[in-house]
């Protein structure tokens, strides 16, 4: 129980104080969401880096390596070495760049207002399964913190609940940027901690787990470079398709560009922050391989619970539990920016239209805090009663991945209003079809449903955009209007 | 697709109906007030 009690005195201490810190500094209620242009580059960093770092980095990589080894790694390594500095460099600065608050918002600005409509009411839902998944890992690090004394439901599903809320309900984004500075640190700090401690702990270090991979005829499992089919299809393409391509619609990953001080404060931590995101994944899938040499443990248990069988096996009490903060660390930072990020777009994009002059300052933020509650609350209901989500997952982000294509086409080529529709329309469809009856004459490997939806949505994106007149790419529009403006000044 | 799988996918699907009415009224009401052009 010294675990647990590390853990839940970790979070609600930092939780409380920097929550205080950052209500004193709130100057509005629209602060909250944004935290009004006030960070570095190193909060950006850091709050950025954090948000898609949550189950897929950890967890799911725990799991993933007992059949694939440690060539799993190539989910954080691709993450960190594509996405983040994709994101940083161009991504971000391009949302900065539209002055606007929200992710249906720049869709609007781009397609219409009424495309609103699609992004507010199908986005939201997938944030919030992605939100479920990540409460559902949460509840299971505590189940294993406390030695499966607490039962896991509904007990450990609500604690996983009151710990999202904590992360972000006084100060918001601002609040969850502190956070996320700190947590940054501990999660690498920590995870490696553990790696130090159990190479110290093998009698011949982690030259023993590769002579006994060896030794069973399994040397591939300690290779990196096991480019398998399951590994090439199953890892590297959906790592780099779904967060270039579908993560990248998530408002949670611009609420921190929302609040950088300006583009270079955006750009700064592009390489930095691509390092931390890949290594954030190392300690869970060396500690995963080395608990599965382990004939005991291997034996005993499955690839999913293989490290905390490791750790309760092998480690003492308070590296328990700073590993598991580390991993909450991970958890936290991504179902907490996903619930802050439902909030915002539900407050802003759909409440505030509705009551217009009816709201004020004070029953912004009264809502806004509420709204915070509300979609905790919602992501733990399921979790009552569901332990798995798998293919719930990535229908979830197929749901967005088709917005993202619309909005960086009509960001960098033409935009048709039309065309936009006709891609949303008929992604979804293909979304429903391959995830609640996929055909059977789908190749195994292809039956993740972000394959066709992708496939759909950037196929019909060209073909419609080609046969289709449309204005100009956002980004020459907008780069037109400046020089139009310095012309202006000039004369 | 198991069954718990379905519940959940139900409840989504409820979620995004909800919000997909709530977001039609907003557009609605933000047209009716000249905030926006239809």
């Amino acid at each position: 129980m010294v675990a647990i009690l590390i853990a839940v005195f970790y979070f609600l201490f930092f939780g409380i104080l920097f929550g205080m810190q950052s209500q004193k500094k709130l100057t509005g209620s629209k602060d909250f969401f944004t935290a009004s242009n006030r960070l570095g580059w190193l909060a950006v960093m850091c709050s950025f880096t954090l948000a898609p770092l949550g189950g897929g980095h950890t967890t799911s990589l725990i799991e993933q390596q007992a059949a694939m080894g440690v060539s799993v790694l190539w989910w954080g390594i691709l993450a960190g070495g594509v996405y983040v500095p994709v994101f940083l460099l161009w991504f971000g600065p391009w949302f900065k760049k539209l002055k606007v608050d929200t992710f249906p918002q720049a869709l609007g600005k781009i397609f219409g207002p009424k495309i609103k409509i699609v992004n507010t009411s199908l986005a939201p839902a997938g944030w919030l399964g992605i939100a479920m998944s990540e409460t559902l890992g949460i509840s299971t690090v505590i189940y294993c913190l406390g030695g499966g004394k607490i039962p896991y439901s509904p007990h450990c599903v609500l604690l996983a609940g009151l710990l999202n809320i904590i992360y972000i309900l006084l100060g918001g984004m601002l609040q969850a940027s502190y956070m996320n500075l700190i947590n940054a640190a501990v999660l690498i700090l920590g995870g490696f901690l553990g790696v130090i401690y159990i190479g110290q702990w093998l009698p011949g270090g982690y030259a023993d787990v590769s002579t006994y991979y060896a030794s069973i005829g399994e040397a591939w499992r300690t290779n990196l470079f096991h480019f398998s089919p399951e590994v090439v299809f199953g890892v590297m393409i959906p790592v780099v398709l779904l967060h270039v391509f579908s993560v990248s619609s998530e408002h949670a990953m611009y609420q921190p560009m929302l609040a950088a001080k300006d583009e270079d404060s955006i750009r700064k931590g592009a390489l930095l922050g691509g390092i931390i995101n890949s290594l954030a994944a190392f300690p869970w899938v060396i500690l995963g391989v080395t608990a599965m040499s382990i004939p005991s443990i291997a034996s005993s248990t499955t690839g999913r619970l293989s490290v905390a069988e490791l750790a309760l096996h092998a480690m003492p009490q308070w590296l328990i539990g700073i590993l598991m903060v580390a991993l909450l660390c991970a958890l936290l930072s991504t179902s907490s920016g996903m619930i802050l990020a439902i909030a915002h777009v539900v407050t802003d994009d759909i409440i505030k239209p509705i009551l217009g002059d009816k709201m004020n300052e004070a029953s912004h933020m009264r809502l806004s805090r509420w709204m915070v509650v509300i979609a905790a609350a919602a992501a733990c209901l399921p979790a009552l009663k569901v332990t798995l989500m798998m293919a719930l997952f990535f229908w979830c982000f197929s749901l967005s991945l088709p917005i993202f294509v619309c909005y960086f086409l009509g960001m960098i080529w033409k935009v048709n209003r039309r065309a936009a529709w006709i891609n949303l329309i008929l992604s979804l469809i293909v979304n429903f079809w391959w995830t609640f009856a996929c055909p059977s004459w789908c190749p195994p490997i292809f039956r993740l449903s972000f394959y066709p939806v992708f496939a759909v949505s950037f196929g019909l994106g060209i073909i419609l955009n080609l046969i289709m007149p449309g204005e100009k790419g956002m980004l020459r529009r907008l780069k037109e209007n400046k020089y139009m403006l310095q012309g202006e000044v000039t004369l | 697709m198991a069954v718990v799988d379905i519940i959940v996918a139900a409840y989504l699907v409820g979620i995004i109906v909800v919000l997909g009415i709530l977001s039609t009224i907003a557009y609605k009401k933000q047209v009716e007030r000249g905030e926006i052009t239809e």
